[in-house]
């Protein structure tokens, strides 16, 4: 579905990512680990168009990514949850949402999505006039997850989901990813939590300094004992 | 006592036409980080647009030189913004300055330094007498098309599906871009809107002063530069408070100043947005995601 | 065997100062070109150094820091009026300005002293404006000079008893030569250089390049810049107060938003982050402004008199801006000096660095996370 090959990005005149290349197919979950500075973020930005690679090709289901601005790559049916979950905490929960379907023209089917997505995130409901803003982390990253499934994007990219929420909430959100699956749509996650995004992966790529220094099925990646080694750079 | 009703009248009055001059300017800030100088010239423009739309009924000359100015505003963004959108704010605040002045030095070639005068409506210079306070029509009116605009533009933002694109694209650029948003159509709508006020400014304007020139613009812009600033940048809500505000202060700094300070009125008003950028920035850095964020 | 030591100095003298060496050529042959037709070019030349000046002093600090000012003519401003008041005899000060204390109205130097003097006045001002103006950021900074420009007008222009306010300084001997200004150029290249090739400038070009990356090395940008600030001040008053004594008499209005937008198109168009661009940028402009000008007269090509309207030049000038904004937002130099061609045997010569991000597009864009 997705073949990343070769990508360079630079910023500036420092390269983030070096030639990297990777796949998602249909269905799948494909994890994306490694430390920071890695690249990881950098290579999901690219994807979404909010970076212009300075080498490299990206394909979404044939078709090339590469020079289209983001709204096009969103109605193409990428979905994006970024990192910092960058909900619009001005808005209300609902504008949020709503948001969520801006290339969507079909109205019965987005309010049936919502209806389900409320029915996903109760949380969500609750507070669904209030300013976002006022949501806690876990909360908000509900909320950033429920935005980008009201595209009904046939490839969720999510950046570093975990990121400063709590143990259960961690729970929820790695739950809910593996709900989607079941479902059929395909996730690419990018993580800092290497072991959980493993586990749940069908394949991972680990990247290290801007270059994929590994990469496997679930099984090949649970049997390696050179795990912190390669992920660490020890 | 009467005198006091008298200046509060021509102060709301005048804050209300200095929050219209913020507010067109601000709603192309809030989404492009972009201050646009130009602005006074779609004034200007609306003014000329006046003077050469002849007479026809009111509601017809009003609608084409609104048609006019909006054009014009979105022509502006097409030709001169859009090549340097995302450019850093100090590019783009020079590219306002040199469109402003390629405009203003263009009207003075095309129409003349000359001012021409217009009788837009005589019967607008008339006034009102309650008691002993004798309230200018042309007052009424000021404040009266500017609370419908508010209010319209309130409902606009707040119930449409591009209002609420515009207000998510005025908070996080490029989420919004991420999620679907054009990013050329939420812009042009700004520089629409921007020139509709534009557009009842200049209507306003010429029926207060009576003549048009290719200058006028420039006090409106640089009112609507303090305006913004005083109430905050990022803010819709802050321009409209920056411009009553200023509006007040203005009318109060020339009721009871004494005399010999009264001329440094502009370089208090002036001295004021210097002390806000130092003390309270937190509009300039709300406003924009192209701030670095450390 | 001893020729060569001196040899290799002299060439490392002549690379370290090669940039300056060519942008002083380029303005005298410029200036010189002036000189064949007439009293009515000269003066214009004169013009054209004295707008050199101001551009020098706005890249002086704009270029340095990265912070664009719009409001260095109001610096230009108080030293044409300090200066006026020290150039112009006391005699004709008792008698044109009824209400200028006797303080002032006694006090009178040569020109250079006044000169001097109004480029003191104004870099004191630069001094105590750059402890607020300083601690701001992009944005923020240039709409603080902004309002920094209006406020210096509007006092300018109320304050009488020094100012003369709008009935104008009058009187002031009209002593500034295209020499005199020639020399004062060059002086301010070789100064301009000197800075930007400092520990001072190259902190502040680091600075510039990437503001974190600097917090985080230790470079305080709040005291660099305010050195920029306060130099580019000096330069303004020198420039104003060699202004002023060219023109004679003067008013606030000719320190005001006409003659910056004429100093902001010179820095832009000739590219704002090298002192080439500053240079280059203002003979430009004045060439161009000249020509225009002609067509402004109605232009006589062969038989054809084509008859010409005022507000062609200005028109021409913010169309030239305004493309060289859309289409080479490096401006003509593009952040590059001039260089001595053949660098064989020694090290590259100091920073010169392209831009990263100036009055131009930004290198890469902003994502939503980093």
């Amino acid at each position: 579905m997705l073949r990343v090959e070769g990508l360079r990005v630079n910023y500036g005149r420092v390269p983030a990512v070096q030639g990297i290349s990777l796949e998602v197919n249909e269905g799948e979950i494909v994890g994306l680990v490694g430390p920071n500075g890695a690249g990881k973020t950098t290579t999901l930005a690219t994807l979404i168009g909010l970076i212009q690679p300075a080498g490299g090709s990206i394909t979404f289901e044939g078709k090339p990514l590469r020079g289209q601005p983001p709204e096009r790559i969103a109605r193409m049916g990428i979905g994006l949850v970024p990192e910092g979950r960058q909900i619009f905490s001005t808005l209300s929960v609902g504008e949020n949402l709503q948001l969520g379907a801006t290339a969507r023209r079909d109205r019965q089917a987005v309010r049936a999505d919502t209806a389900a997505v409320l029915a996903r995130f109760p949380a969500l409901g609750r507070y669904y006039q209030s300013p976002a803003g006022r949501l806690s982390g876990g909360e908000q990253q509900q909320l950033a997850i429920a935005r980008a499934l009201l595209g009904r994007p046939r490839l969720l990219l999510l950046d570093e989901p975990s990121l400063g929420l709590a143990p259960l909430v961690i729970d929820l959100v790695f739950d809910t990813l593996a709900n989607l699956r079941t479902e059929g749509t395909t996730i690419l996650l990018v993580e800092q939590n290497a072991a959980r995004t493993v586990e749940l992966a069908d394949r991972s790529y680990v990247l290290r300094t801007g270059q994929v220094v590994l990469a496997g099925s679930r099984e090949e990646m649970l049997a390696r004992t050179d795990f912190e080694s390669t992920y660490l750079g020890l | 006592m009467t005198i006091l009703i008298q200046n509060a009248i021509d102060a709301i009055s005048l804050g209300s036409l200095y929050a219209l001059f913020a507010l067109g300017v601000a709603l192309v800030f809030g989404i492009m980080g972009l201050i646009n100088f130009a602005h006074g010239e779609l004034i200007m423009a609306g003014g000329y647009a006046l003077i050469y739309l002849g007479h026809p009924a009111w509601p017809i000359l009003v609608l084409a030189m609104l048609a006019i100015v909006v054009a014009l505003a979105i022509a502006i963004e097409r030709v001169a913004f859009r090549p340097v959108r995302g450019a850093n704010p100090i590019t783009l605040l020079v590219t306002s300055f040199a469109l402003s002045y390629l405009l203003q030095n263009l009207a003075q070639l095309i129409f003349g330094s000359i001012p021409r005068v217009t009788n837009l409506s005589t019967s607008l210079s008339e006034s009102f007498t309650i008691g002993s306070v004798s309230v200018p029509k042309l007052d009424v009116v000021t404040v009266g098309v500017t609370i419908l605009l508010l209010v319209a533009l309130t409902l606009f933002l707040n119930r449409t599906r591009l209002g609420v694109q515009m207000r998510a694209a005025a908070e996080n650029f490029w989420m919004a871009r991420a999620l679907g948003v054009r990013a050329n159509t939420v812009i042009a709508t700004a520089f629409a809107l921007s020139g509709v006020l534009a557009g009842t400014a200049a209507i306003l304007l010429v029926a207060q002063t009576a003549v048009v020139t290719p200058t006028m613009g420039s006090s409106p812009v640089l009112v609507a530069f303090i305006a913004t600033i005083l109430g905050g940048m990022g803010s819709l809500r802050g321009a409209v408070l920056g411009g009553f505000v200023l509006g007040i202060i203005t009318v109060a700094l020339q009721a009871y100043l004494p005399l010999e300070l009264r001329y440094y009125r502009d370089a208090f008003a002036y001295g004021a947005v210097i002390a806000m950028l130092l003390l309270r920035p937190q509009g300039l850095i709300v406003a924009k995601s192209v701030v670095t964020r450390i | 065997m001893t020729a060569r030591p001196v040899a290799q100095l002299g060439r490392r003298i002549l690379i370290f100062w090669w940039p300056v060496i060519a942008l002083a050529a380029i303005v005298v042959a410029a200036s010189s070109l002036s000189s064949t037709d007439g009293p009515f070019l000269q003066d214009t030349a004169v013009t054209d150094l004295v707008y050199l000046l101001f551009v020098l002093g706005l890249y002086v600090f704009a270029g340095n820091s990265g912070v664009f000012s719009f409001g260095h003519i109001a610096f230009a401003a108080i030293g044409a009026y300090a200066a006026g008041i020290f150039a112009i005899p006391v005699a004709t000060k008792a008698q044109l300005f009824s209400s200028m204390p006797s303080a002032l109205v006694h006090l009178h130097t040569s020109s250079l002293v006044a000169t001097l003097i109004g480029g003191g006045v104004a870099a004191f001002a630069g001094l105590l404006t750059s402890i607020p103006l300083m601690r701001l950021n992009g944005l923020a900074a240039s709409l603080a000079t902004f309002a920094l420009l209006i406020i210096v007008h509007v006092v300018a222009q109320n304050l009488n008893q020094v100012t003369n306010g709008q009935s104008a300084m009058t009187g002031v001997p009209t002593t500034t030569t295209k020499t005199e200004m020639i020399v004062w150029c060059l002086l301010g290249i070789a100064v301009a250089y000197l800075f930007q090739q400092s520990t001072w400038g190259l902190r502040l070009r680091a600075s510039r390049e990437d503001a974190v990356a600097a917090r985080a090395s230790g470079i305080s940008v709040y005291f660099e810049r305010r050195a920029a600030w306060i130099l580019s001040t000096f330069y303004m008053g020198i420039g104003g107060a060699l202004y002023g004594q060219f023109l004679g008499t003067f008013s606030p209005d000719a320190f005001y938003l006409d003659i910056t937008f004429l100093i902001i198109a010179m820095l832009v168009i000739g590219g704002t982050t090298s002192l080439a661009g500053a240079v280059i940028g203002s003979v430009f402009v004045s060439v161009a402004s000249e020509l225009l000008r002609r067509l402004e007269l109605g232009p006589h090509i062969g038989p054809l008199h084509i008859p010409g309207r005022p507000g062609v030049q200005a028109v021409g000038l913010a169309l030239i801006m305004l493309l060289t904004l859309l289409l080479r937002p490096g401006g003509i130099a593009g952040g590059r000096e001039i260089h001595w061609p053949l660098n064989r045997l020694l090290p590259r010569p100091v920073v010169s660095t392209a831009p990263e991000v100036e009055v131009g597009r930004p290198a890469r864009t902003d994502a939503a996370a980093e």
